[in-house]
């Protein structure tokens, strides 16, 4: 009995240290670099971003509590603050699993795009951000905010955004490091996007792109991403009925060079920056 | 006729033992008769389950007769006398099954299958979070037909999005499409009047119209469950908090799916199944530490007794869970008895109360897997103790290392029948992964209990707990990455019946080369159960 008490204590010890050896040379290995996680999460969006000194930025949190558990096996053990939470538009397959991580992470501050589409899950969001005390932002085009040497740049949602598609309300942001910069695009149409080539042109330009709408063919035109002209595509999405990523999307990413990832493929795609240029982990 | 019967079964050219004469020495011992007649309520709860009902009438009604008659016979021998009882324990048990079974007959849910119809009625379970979903279970009253209400019976089980309001005991009302569920379900209740026998996917228009409408002590049961769920998050991340959970509770919704994946590879799963193991571990734990405490054997049998029904409460007496309990008491119960042959009396009652209790048990494979892996305990370890090409190892290895070879084989044919897979580093990574379940238990059981008063202290807790889990999880995952870790069945239910008959032939081998096995292990009853750290 004692013998095995202390075989059970003796393999403990050296579970722990084989198992959180890797991760916790990762930590420190990605300390003082940014670096972005496209969660795969299944049909949906969950993005972390975390700023060289360690905040953490998460935009979505995808359809359900898969992203909780994706945040969990990331973040640090006493981490659990989210500095910033972006809604980028109230779809279930975007808000669901971020009412999930709410409910076990202190959100600081929470970006949305303002188009409400009413439903019960909307309900519980509100609800929930007005039990914290919560006062959630509503973001537009041409807002920039720096956060440990990070810039977010707000391009979307237009203040005269008059489309009925909450897609086309998303919240997009660039997020510049350095000389480093995603787009992500949240569930834009290409109506969106051909406001975003008036309005920014060659602003749009990036490393890495968040495939609109996870690949669906009302998206990502030629035109538009020739202007983002990036090196690396990440499509967000799973099992779905809708055909996404569609053919037309891939063949327009295949045109602009752009080597592409996919979540359901290559599951959770995780890239850092030294503000120099982008490598994937 | 019966004179017949009796030389045909007395025939030397039997190799085994006469049926007559072993049913003579199970009518001579008190003990046995208990065992046979607890088998058979068993069996015939478990054919019931397999014969759809009109097929099981014939056998059922002869059986009936051949016991009438052997029980009104005048000077009926004592061996007859224990037969027809035995056949009345296995006719109770057929019956007990049958009537859990509604009938698709009008006034039913059933009879509205494939329909989409408005539903009234009470949520019976505590509200199960799943990955991407709730599910509870709705005991029904009402049937809106046009603008009146139409009484109706059923138990139905709803999925309603993440973080929806709907509690225990509310009254509602919902629109959905009713489908018959292929089998209906074991985990409404521990014990059960009415199977839960409909699903409704995506209900529509839910409306609350009540609330506490359940019973009072269920309610503060729910709520100390919720309660523990709620410090099990607060002090723990994801998937931690859910792999807790399921070690602690047998909760396995809310695991994420890779986790699952993983456990699933890796043959690990039963340790998130709520199997009595898991429990007993922990009873067993404590058990060992109470003499430390200056507390008397048979007080600290109490004080396990009353920790296991403040564990039935903390897991709001989910049907896994009191059934797990139930398992671990009497594994316990049989650790004192003292031999191994008692100690299957004691696991074949356990087995007999808790299919009484809800006949839908036996298809539920937690419990399969509890059953399955004390009887590997049970009568394999003491085997591999015994065996001298073992004898070899480690002391400290041999323990762990036969209970989790004896629990892992012993399962082996029900996880080939469910899962349809054979994990080839099955008995490595259990082996590895089973003596770290208590461990973990043990840690994250004080770290949400201190979460439970003081949220920051739980927290610093939580790291120890959080160490031991990682290191679980990590070794669950590493194992599972390896090439060719399980292998796919074509025919899982002929693989697994093989495998079954092979396991029983190998044990009569060995256990016909040592006459007499049950009392010549070397291992005493008490060490079997009290040293044992597997799982199933």
């Amino acid at each position: 009995m004692k013998n095995t008490k202390r075989y059970t204590i003796f393999l403990a010890g050296v579970v722990i240290a084989v198992v959180l050896a890797p991760s916790v040379a990762r930590e420190i290995q990605g300390a003082g670099k940014l670096r972005i996680y496209f969660f795969n999460v299944g049909q949906g969006d969950a993005i972390l971003i975390r700023t060289p000194h360690g905040e953490d930025i998460v935009i979505d949190g995808g359809p359900d509590r898969t992203a909780l558990a994706k945040l969990g096996s990331t973040l640090p053990f006493f981490d659990r603050d989210i500095e910033l939470a972006v809604v980028t538009h109230p779809h279930a397959d975007h808000l669901a699993g971020l009412l999930e991580i709410g409910k076990r992470y202190g959100l600081r501050e929470v970006w949305e795009s303002g188009f409400s589409v009413g439903n019960d899950l909307e309900d519980a969001w509100n609800e929930q951000l007005r039990a914290r005390s919560i006062a959630a932002r509503v973001v537009r085009a041409g807002e920039v905010v720096s956060r440990d040497g990070v810039r977010l740049e707000v391009l979307a949602p237009f203040p005269e955004n008059e489309s009925n598609n909450p897609n086309d309300a998303s919240v997009v942001i660039r997020l510049v490091y350095g000389e480093t910069e995603v787009l992500l695009t949240g569930d834009v149409t290409a109506a969106v996007e051909e406001k975003l080539l008036a309005e920014w042109g060659n602003g749009l330009d990036a490393d890495i792109l968040k495939v609109g709408h996870h690949g669906s063919r009302d998206g990502s035109s030629r035109e538009f991403l020739r202007a983002v002209s990036p090196e690396t595509a990440v499509i967000s999405v799973g099992e779905n009925r809708y055909g996404h990523p569609a053919f037309r999307t891939m063949k327009h990413l295949e045109e602009a060079g752009a080597t592409v990832y996919r979540t359901d493929r290559d599951g959770d795609v995780e890239f850092w920056s030294d503000g120099k240029q982008f490598w994937k982990r | 006729m019966l004179r017949v019967f009796r030389e045909y079964m007395n025939l030397s050219v039997f190799r085994f033992e006469p049926i007559n004469s072993r049913l003579q020495r199970i009518a001579a011992s008190p003990s046995r008769r208990v065992l046979s007649y607890a088998l058979a309520a068993i069996a015939g709860v478990v054919c019931a389950a397999l014969l759809p009902t009109s097929r099981a009438a014939l056998p059922l009604a002869v059986g009936g007769l051949a016991a009438c008659a052997l029980a009104v016979r005048q000077r009926a021998r004592p061996w007859e006398r224990v037969l027809a009882i035995a056949v009345a324990f296995f006719l109770f048990g057929a019956a007990r099954f049958t009537s859990v079974l509604p009938s698709a007959e009008v006034g039913h849910v059933l009879a509205l299958d494939g329909r989409v119809v408005t539903l009234r009625g009470i949520v019976t379970t505590l509200p199960e979070t799943r990955q991407g979903s709730v599910r509870v279970w709705i005991t029904l009253d009402a049937h809106r037909d046009g603008r009146s209400l139409a009484p109706i019976r059923g138990v139905i089980q709803l999925f309603l999005p993440l973080s929806s309001p709907e509690q225990y005991g509310d009254r509602l009302e919902f629109s959905c499409r009713v489908s018959r569920l292929e089998r209906p379900s074991a985990s409404v209740s521990f014990f059960a009047r009415e199977a839960g026998t409909a699903s409704c996917a995506s209900p529509k228009n839910v409306r609350i119209l009540a609330r506490g409408e359940g019973s009072g002590l269920l309610s503060a049961m729910f709520a100390a469950r919720t309660e523990f769920r709620t410090a099990i998050d607060r002090v723990l991340p994801e998937p931690h908090a859910s792999f807790l959970a399921g070690l602690l509770l047998g909760e396995q919704g809310a695991i994420p799916k890779d986790v699952a994946e993983a456990a699933r590879v890796t043959g690990t799963t039963h340790m998130l199944a709520a199997s009595g193991s898991n429990t007993g571990v922990i009873a067993r734990w404590l058990f060992a530490l109470l003499p430390l405490l200056l507390i008397r054997r048979t007080r600290a049998l109490w004080v396990v007794g009353a920790f296991l029904a403040g564990f039935v409460v903390l897991s709001g007496a989910s049907a896994s869970v009191v059934r797990a309990a139930v398992m671990a008491a009497v594994g316990l119960l049989a650790a004192l008895l003292g031999r191994p042959s008692r100690a299957f009396s004691a696991l074949a009652l356990a087995a007999a109360f808790i299919v009484f209790a809800n006949p839908l048990a036996v298809w539920d494979v937690g419990f399969q897997l509890s059953v399955a892996a004390t009887v590997g305990l049970i009568v394999i370890a003491p085997l591999l103790d015994a065996s001298p090409r073992l004898a070899r190892l480690p002391e400290a290895l041999k323990r762990p290392l036969h209970d989790t070879l004896a629990a892992t084989v012993a399962t082996l044919p029900v996880i080939i029948w469910h899962f349809g897979r054979v994990s080839i580093v099955s008995p490595f990574a259990n082996v590895l992964l089973v003596p770290l379940v208590p461990l973990g238990m043990g840690v994250g059981f004080v770290a949400a209990s201190i979460g439970l008063i003081a949220a920051p202290l739980g927290t610093m807790a939580g790291f120890g707990a959080w160490l031991v889990l990682s290191g679980m999880l990590g070794l669950m995952q590493i194992f599972a990455a390896i090439p060719g870790a399980s292998v796919q069945l074509v025919a899982p239910h002929l693989f697994a019946l093989a495998s079954a008959v092979a396991l029983a032939a190998w044990f009569m081998r060995r256990a016909r080369q040592r006459p007499a096995h049950a009392e010549e292990f070397n291992v005493s009853g008490y060490t079997v159960v009290d040293e044992t750290v597997a799982g199933p």
